[in-house]
């Protein structure tokens, strides 16, 4: 301390004393652990979300999800621990997977041609604590080998487009194995590689992943029940049947409750019993704190609202570089 | 790599590198005035950061004191929640008495907890944060919004006021 202030402060009788007065033990890394978790699961939305215009949903993309190496064997082991641990789904979510994976296997695949697209649009809505929502159209485009190409157009004209490589890795989508249980082990490969991993549960990660396999692609019928049947075996699956999306269609909500202290939310999909198709993500927020000049977020979901197949990229989406 | 340089704070993919860096200090502020709620508090600080790094500058003074004036939002935001509670428990959560409690526990002289106490409060916090935060004044002036200049004459007064309070002076004069 070269301060004069210090200086003159450090002179005072019991300076020494009351500087050792506040000496408090060094928070446990569990401690900070909790409390960064809390913080950055919240925050990681937002900082997806910081790019030139809003991303599209908070949660990290599977498009950007890598299968890794060391990172992604620990994790696997972890994972595989907890997937075929005891504690699984209620009676009711196995009855009602079971269910949906049969109207899956029964729907007949609407298989792509090379220079075909699955065209689909959704609407996407946001809304945080102090601010009015914002909704945004999404439209994508899904070639056969999995690539994505995708266009944000919001209120104020702003569009932001993107392209991603096709999922997951190397391995193409109709290779994915169509028994659950190995489903699922290969799932855990491309999850533990991804920044998911270090934001959710292993079991929260995967119940993502098939959330966004389930509805951004037309796998075929078989590994579509598949999907349905893996989500079934993760353990703290729900069930919410009926469940009405925001354009008041009724199908049947598979539900991830998440509680962690300063935040509580509720992760729900919404399938179509008739086709298995994925009507809307939503994931609401039951319990955030109330900081006065903080905004977190409250609501954000993505409703289907068209899907078709098309012949060809639109003008302005052909020369998109590869994220 | 530069943990806990400006850059950080307005660069979404190296936020997490702050709370690595700071976590732990600013986990011992709050821990130092609301013991039981320190962890909560340490994520509500970390959130509001990230929420308001774009009005981080700069030229206003370091991360460090930007981040310790986050927590002192908090802190207060926390205090005024508590105060409005219907429960005693956390009514009675006041950083003063979180101080004092701390003071009393450390065993520190009864002259300097009463000197420390008769503090007007602003003095008193500014002092605080230099002999537990161990900032510099310009960080401590920082960190509640005031000049550096107003703090340095602040903190002369505290010392002065110290230096001079009866049981101070008291004390010093026993044989």
């Amino acid at each position: 301390m070269t301060d004069e202030v210090l200086r003159d402060l450090e002179s005072l009788p019991g300076w020494t004393d009351l500087v050792a007065a506040g000496h408090v033990a060094p928070a446990a890394t569990a401690v900070l652990e909790r409390a960064r978790s809390a913080a950055l699961t919240q925050a990681r939305p937002r900082m997806e979300a910081a790019q030139p215009v809003p991303a599209r949903r908070g949660r990290p993309r599977l498009m950007r999800l890598t299968i890794a190496s060391a990172a992604a064997a620990v994790i696997a082991v972890v994972a595989s621990l907890l997937v075929d641990s005891p504690a699984g789904p209620s009676a009711a979510t196995a009855a009602a997977t079971e269910r949906l994976a049969g109207v899956a296997a029964s729907v007949s695949e609407d298989s792509l041609g090379p220079d075909q697209y699955r065209y689909r649009v959704e609407e996407e809505f946001e809304l945080m604590q102090r601010a009015g929502p914002t909704v945004w159209r999404s439209e994508s485009w899904t070639a056969a080998d999995g690539s994505i190409w995708r266009r944000d157009t919001y209120a104020d004209g702003q569009v932001n487009r993107q392209r991603f490589p096709h999922y997951p890795g190397p391995v193409p989508l109709s290779e994915l194995p169509t028994e659950p249980r190995a489903l699922l082990r290969r799932l855990r490969q491309a999850v533990g590689g991804s920044d998911w991993a270090e934001e959710f549960s292993v079991e929260h990660a995967l119940f993502n992943a098939l959330q966004d396999l389930l509805r951004e692609y037309q796998a075929p019928p078989e590994l579509r029940a598949a999907m349905i049947r893996a989500l079934g075996l993760l353990p703290h699956v729900d069930v919410q049947d009926p469940a009405v999306d925001a354009r008041g269609r009724t199908g049947v909500g598979l539900v991830w409750s998440h509680d962690e202290g300063a935040f509580a939310y509720r992760d729900v999909f919404i399938i179509d019993p008739t086709t298995a198709q994925v009507l809307e993500s939503r994931t609401t927020y039951t319990k955030v704190p109330t900081v006065e000049h903080a905004r977190y977020p409250l609501e954000n979901r993505n409703t289907l609202i068209e899907t078709s197949v098309v012949d060809d990229l639109p003008a302005d989406m052909r020369d998109i570089t590869m994220e | 790599m530069e943990f806990s340089g400006d850059h950080s704070i307005v660069d979404p993919s190296r936020f997490e590198l702050l709370v690595d860096a700071h976590g732990q200090a600013l986990h011992a502020y709050l821990a130092r005035r609301a013991p039981t709620a320190a962890e909560d508090l340490l994520a509500e600080v970390w959130l509001a950061a990230f929420q308001a790094r774009d009005s981080f500058d700069p030229g206003q003074g370091s991360v460090r004191g930007w981040l310790f004036g986050v927590a002192r939002n908090i802190l207060y935001a926390y205090r005024r929640a508590a105060a409005r509670a219907p429960t005693p428990a956390a009514a009675d959560d006041d950083v003063w008495d979180a101080v004092d409690a701390r003071l009393d526990a450390a065993a520190l002289a009864p002259a300097m907890r009463a000197a420390l106490r008769d503090l007007p409060a602003a003095e008193r916090e500014l002092l605080l944060l230099i002999a537990w935060e161990q900032l510099t004044p310009t960080e401590a002036a920082q960190v509640v919004g005031i000049p550096a200049a107003t703090a340095r004459t602040r903190l002369h007064r505290a010392r002065e006021r110290m230096r001079t309070h009866p049981a101070i002076t008291t004390e010093g004069s026993k044989p």
